[in-house]
């Protein structure tokens, strides 16, 4: 093989490392150390993501949610309580909690909670994994959401894979 | 499965453009600006279009909103070469923006125009980036075309399942139908007996848009009529 | 293969330089668009108001998901538009989301000539207006005070007359599009629009009343025009529209009769001549229900020409034929098909009230109803009872007040030199330059923008130049508003709440309720609340006539009376809807809510209050004059003239107002020539502007969807066009797109020529709307206003600005 074939053959397979590096969402930091573990003993999911049963999008918990019951300090371990400390902070400045999104539908889908639970009975696992056993916020998605995760499992349970009844 | 399609009151119809407008606020349509509009790029999902006829002082100006017609034979699917434009079970022609490569077959195939090409990137002043959150904003480079409101069937189809009871009529109505003043358009399953469009796709003073090309087109005009001197019964 | 030293270096310098840049590039590429809406969006509500992109009134429901608006449609139980909207309604959005709003109250840095602007605080700007107005009313010169209001909705209009009243002013000049009113006025006694029950007349005579571009409410037009074209079972009804343009209701009616601008009078006269001649009008209604249609003496024995002796001598038809450029038979057959295919009814409006001779004009067009007994019966002219607010106590001024208020108004309305006018927005720039009756020393702009959508000669920019303090509550930065000194940006309609009584254009009073469907976007303040808190800066009396704390509570208050006394219904189901009439109708009202906040708050879910039940009373309910009847001739008109001229004669009162009938003529109907600017020889062209139906007046060209539809169905987008007549143009050898001069006595501009088959020989036709100098980045610099070359004429006796009566001449740039 001749040298400037070799350069581009090298540059190109760099080139899609880059996009499959570029393509995927890279490890999530979250602000804060939230243990859905320590959470799921004393409320339902619903609590802090109320939508999931009646609309498309589950919901996110507003600072306001959290306050109602980290009125005061509810943490027992002492790098808890450092960590719960930080709402206090964002009460001060009246700022909401920036939580970095992990699981993304473009918004040419349209992805619905509010059908997938109630009626097609999926469990949050499903897609979530185990998410009420982690300590900490995950740092990647439990799987990929691309096409290939929901059309693969409506394949499976001989739902509709016509593409309009997904993209918009 | 139903089959949508869409009856045009051409008598009532006054090119107000109340559709027009509804729809481009519905699908976050974007505003070509004065220059990309002058070279005939200005996007129009449904367009009026108005044609003048006779001399002064015996002139009639007529008015046909164009909607893409939901061919039952479309001209468009039969030549993308990916797959992003195709006609589902329900007679909707879709339009899948991720899969469109930009090649604008389509756009040359439809006789109707009523496909449009993504020139160039569109422009949002940041305070008017209230998208609707139902409808994909497009990228540069692809092709986009009406859809009959599609994302209100999907939410139309959840929220029947949800209260465990079939589509009603009114359930499912593409923003134009719902906004037009005059109530000249009229959408619906053609294939169900008791639907409005039904009845009156079948009316003496119905007609299609360049129906010898055999397009099989699903949107249906009603012709003006004439005044019978109020005649009653 | 071997691989040496420098070409390792050249392929890892191209791999890591590859790695960057793709990873930058490919990663912006994906991404970009997701950036833009990070998390799916909560769960949507959506929230009745009343949209206010043109007076019409229709309620809309907002979409609001996350506390922004997503898409404005109509509100299904309004009774004015039953959940449709028109595109202008559509668009509302963009005013709400302008990038060019005022977002906050800013003063002038420099002279007027300076366009710096800086922001102060709402104490700040409110301390300055009392403080200026204080210092004015220690002078002893509160009348010197101005308001000049464009659309003063619902309690708006009373709160800004009562802001001047309690101050000591008698200057609140209003926009009043007021040919309905006054001709209502000189023959039924009642100074008010009325409505006409269209959806069941046979036979509708339009005189330039673009009844689905700019009817109130266009999208109630459009509801009535389907409805009586395909869905009302037996007769279609038959619409005739009579205007200088093929405009789109023109096109829509059964035929169009293009006339000589200015000649409508003469047409309805010729129509009476025909219907009088033929005895067709309705004998009993004109023998019982009208005064002077036969000659008659009055108490001293003096004879006095009645109406029918006037048409029969006066309007033969060849002579109108050649006025109006409308063939005999024409005139012949429409004739008989109005007084024979009954319910028909007669409407006019600014096509026929904005010439010369508006008064008059619509004087005749409305006794063609009378002649035929087309008032309040089925399908014919009605009126609907107002609706019942609580009245406010009356206003308690000082002697400083008392005083002010006794002065002369700058606009001359009532006086001699407009008897008939309340209001006459387009004579206060005159009044300002000349000092007469006395020169102004603070203006208040209030959803106004004279500088633009007068015509220049009339003068506003001017005459801003006398007035020291000016203060304008736009929430945009247009033509009238650069020229202000402060502003104090009033919220836009999405933003505010508002009561928005609907005009009596239906047989109903309604009642929308405007609230804020998302909280206001900048520093922006209702004007309401505005005028609150100058009044009470001001303290003492003027104050004191102001007991409420914001807008919503008097609005809170203007409802208490509707909850105690009034039948009627919330706007509610079909079901509900019938079931109020039905019982309203036999006198019954259903107590629904136990108490007011109860009813309070479901009116504001609701939207609004109507009232469905109607009364036809055959007419006399609606004659409030010394006879009791519908006076042909005008006991009136002739009280008011006569009490303008002050001693002197009428008729030389009548030749000083341009008016040429003389004697008993000038109090019946009849056919005053309209005067032009520009001798015919010299400019052959009527200048016919016109308000497209996708475009909100002056105010639409700042909103690019509309500016994108604005060229269909006839003409370009995104700017101005004329209209041409194709063979007209041919002589002139101007071609279709072509750019041309359009030359009135008074200036000229470019524009670009269309020819279209649906305009007259003699008539170009031109759009209002754009040529802004300001108003944000789509609208400025775009098109032409014509308004730069209209000259200012009036009618002599209401003061009605005459937009029609420029003459131009077109030429090829």
């Amino acid at each position: 093989m001749n040298k400037p074939a070799l350069a581009v053959a090298i540059i190109l397979l760099v080139i899609a490392a880059a996009v499959l590096y570029a393509s995927s969402p890279g490890a999530a930091r979250q602000p804060m150390r939230f243990s859905h573990k320590a959470h799921a003993k004393e409320a339902k999911c619903t609590a802090c993501h109320p939508n999931y049963e009646k609309h498309a999008s589950a919901g996110l918990p507003r600072l306001a949610d959290c306050l109602d019951c980290h009125e005061g300090t509810q943490s027992k371990e002492p790098e808890d309580v450092k960590e719960e400390a930080k709402l206090a902070q964002y009460a001060e400045k009246k700022e909401e909690i920036r939580w970095v999104r992990l699981y993304r539908v473009p918004d040419h889908s349209f992805f619905s909670h509010r059908r997938h639970v109630v009626l097609g009975k999926l469990e949050c696992k499903t897609c979530h994994g185990e998410i009420e056993a982690t300590d900490s916020p995950p740092r990647w998605p439990a799987q990929p959401i691309d096409m290939d995760w929901c059309v693969s499992c409506h394949q499976k349970e001989k739902v509709s894979t016509d593409c309009n009844g997904c993209h918009r | 499965m139903p089959r949508w399609g869409m009856v045009i009151d051409l008598d009532k119809c006054t090119g107000c453009q109340a559709c027009v407008v509804a729809c481009r606020v519905e699908n976050n349509v974007p505003f070509a600006a004065s220059e990309q509009a002058e070279m005939g790029r200005a996007i129009f999902w449904i367009e009026i279009l108005s044609i003048v006829e006779g001399e002064y002082p015996n002139v009639k100006t007529r008015f046909i909103p164009r909607p893409c017609m939901q061919c039952d034979h479309p001209p468009c699917t039969a030549v993308c070469p990916t797959g992003a434009t195709y006609k589902n079970d329900e007679g909707l022609v879709a339009q899948i923006y991720p899969r469109c490569i930009g090649c604008r077959y389509c756009t040359n195939a439809c006789p109707y125009t009523v496909k449009f090409f993504n020139w160039f990137k569109p422009q949002w002043p940041a305070e008017m980036r209230n998208f609707n959150p139902d409808v994909a904003v497009r990228p540069v480079g692809v092709v986009e075309k009406c859809t009959f409101c599609h994302h209100r069937l999907q939410k139309a189809k959840e929220q029947a399942k949800i209260e465990s009871r079939e589509l009603r009529e009114e359930d499912y109505v593409p923003a134009c139908v719902q906004t037009c003043p005059t109530k000249a358009m009229y959408f619906g399953d053609l294939d169900d007996s008791k639907s409005a469009v039904s009845h009156l796709a079948k009316s003496t003073r119905t007609f299609r848009l360049l129906e010898d090309l055999g397009t099989e087109p699903k949107v249906y005009y009603l012709s003006e009529g004439e005044w019978y001197g109020g005649r009653k019964g | 293969m071997e691989l040496d030293r420098r070409d390792f270096l050249k392929f890892s310098t191209a791999t890591f330089a590859g790695l960057a840049l793709s990873g930058c590039v490919l990663k912006k590429l994906i991404e970009s668009d997701e950036a833009e809406a990070p998390w799916p969006p909560g769960p949507e509500r959506w929230i009745a108001s009343v949209c206010q992109q043109c007076p019409g009134g229709c309620g809309i429901n907002v979409r609001i998901i996350d506390g922004r608006a997503i898409k404005i449609d109509g509100l299904p139980f309004h009774p004015i538009n039953r959940g449709r909207l028109c595109a202008v309604g559509q668009a509302g959005l963009q005013v709400l989301y302008d990038p060019d709003r005022i977002k906050g109250p800013m003063k002038r840095i420099g002279g007027r000539d300076s366009s710096k602007w800086q922001s102060l605080s709402w104490d700040e700007a409110i301390q300055t207006v009392a403080a200026k107005l204080t210092e004015i009313r220690g002078r002893g010169e509160p009348h010197t005070v101005a308001i000049l209001a464009g659309q003063p909705r619902g309690r708006m209009d009373g709160l800004l007359a009562r802001f001047l009243e309690a101050y000591g002013s008698p200057n609140y000049v209003r926009n009043s599009c007021d040919g309905t009113a006054k001709a209502v006025l000189l023959t039924q006694g009642i100074d008010t629009q009325v409505g006409y029950d269209l959806e069941h007349s046979n036979f509708i005579l339009s005189f330039g009343y673009s009844l689905l571009e700019t009817g109130w409410s266009p999208v109630l037009a459009h509801r009535t025009y389907g409805y009586l074209r395909q869905e009302r079972p037996g007769a279609k009804a038959k619409i005739i529209q009579v205007e200088p343009r093929l405009s789109m209701t023109a096109a829509k009616a059964d035929q169009w009769i293009p006339i000589n601008p200015g000649t409508d009078g003469a047409l309805a006269l010729g129509l009476t001549h025909v219907i009088v001649r033929e005895g067709l009008y309705d004998r009993k209604f004109v023998e019982e229900e009208t005064f002077g249609f036969e000659d008659w003496r009055d108490g001293d024995g003096t004879s006095h020409l009645g109406f029918k002796s006037l048409v029969l001598k006066a309007y033969r038809l060849d002579e109108v034929s050649t006025i109006t450029g409308v063939p005999v038979e024409t005139i012949i057959r429409i004739a008989k098909e109005f007084a024979k295919e009954k319910p028909a009814v007669a409407i006019a409006e600014r096509g026929a009230s904005m010439h010369t001779n508006g008064l008059y004009t619509r004087m005749a067009i409305h006794s063609l109803n009378a002649l035929v007994g087309s008032i309040d019966v089925p399908g014919g002219v009605v009126l609907p009872p107002e609706v019942p607010f609580t009245s406010w106590p009356p206003v308690e001024g000082d002697s400083i007040a008392t005083k002010g208020r006794s002065k002369p108004r700058i606009d001359h309305a009532g006086t001699t030199l407009f008897p008939v006018a309340r209001h006459v927005v387009s004579q206060v720039p005159q009044s300002i330059l000349r000092a007469d009756p006395y020169p102004i020393s603070a203006l208040f702009l209030y959803y106004t923008n004279p500088v633009y959508s007068a015509p220049e000669a009339v003068g506003f920019a001017k005459a801003f130049e006398r007035v020291p303090f000016i203060v304008s509550f736009s929430p945009f930065m247009d033509e009238s508003t650069a020229q202000a000194d402060l502003i104090l940006p009033d919220h836009t309609y999405l933003e505010r709440w508002q009561d928005d009584p609907a005009l009596p254009v239906m047989k109903s009073p309604v009642l929308g309720i405007r609230q804020p469907v998302v909280k206001p976007l900048y520093d922006t303040r209702h004007t309401g609340d505005v005028i609150l808190g100058i009044a009470k800066a001001l303290g003492g009396k003027v104050a004191a006539a102001f007991p409420w704390d914001d807008f919503e509570g008097i609005l809170k208050e203007a409802a208490k009376a509707i909850f105690r006394d009034a039948g009627g219904t919330l706007f509610s189901s079909p079901f509900e809807e019938v079931q109020t009439k039905a019982l309203g109708e036999r006198g019954w009202r259903l107590p629904t809510y136990k108490s007011f906040d109860e009813f309070w708050q479901a009116l504001v879910e609701r939207g609004g209050w109507w009232e469905p039940a109607y009364h036809f009373s055959g007419g006399h309910r609606l004659f409030k004059t010394g006879s009791g009847k519908f006076e042909f001739y005008s006991q009136h008109l002739r009280r008011t003239l006569e009490r303008a001229a002050a001693g002197k004669p009428v008729d030389e009162l009548l030749k000083k107002l341009g008016v040429v009938a003389r004697g008993d003529m000038a109090f019946l109907p009849h056919y005053e020539p309209p005067r032009f600017i520009g001798e015919e020889k010299d400019y052959p062209f009527h200048l016919n502007t016109f308000k497209p139906a996708a475009s909100a007046g002056s105010r639409g060209a700042s909103q690019p969807h509309l500016q994108e539809i604005s060229g269909v169905p006839v003409g370009l987008k995104w700017g101005s066009w004329v209209e041409v007549n194709p063979k007209v143009a041919g002589k002139l050898g101007i071609a279709d797109g072509d750019w041309v001069w359009v030359e009135s006595p008074l200036g000229k501009f470019k524009t670009q020529a269309l020819l279209h088959q649906g305009v007259m020989p003699n008539v170009v036709n031109m759009p209002v709307g754009q040529g802004h100098k300001a108003y944000g980045r789509w609208a400025q610099g775009r098109g032409a206003n014509p308004n730069q070359i209209l000259g200012e004429e009036r009618d002599g006796l209401a003061g009605f600005p005459a937009w029609y009566a420029t003459r131009v001449r077109l030429s090829k740039a």
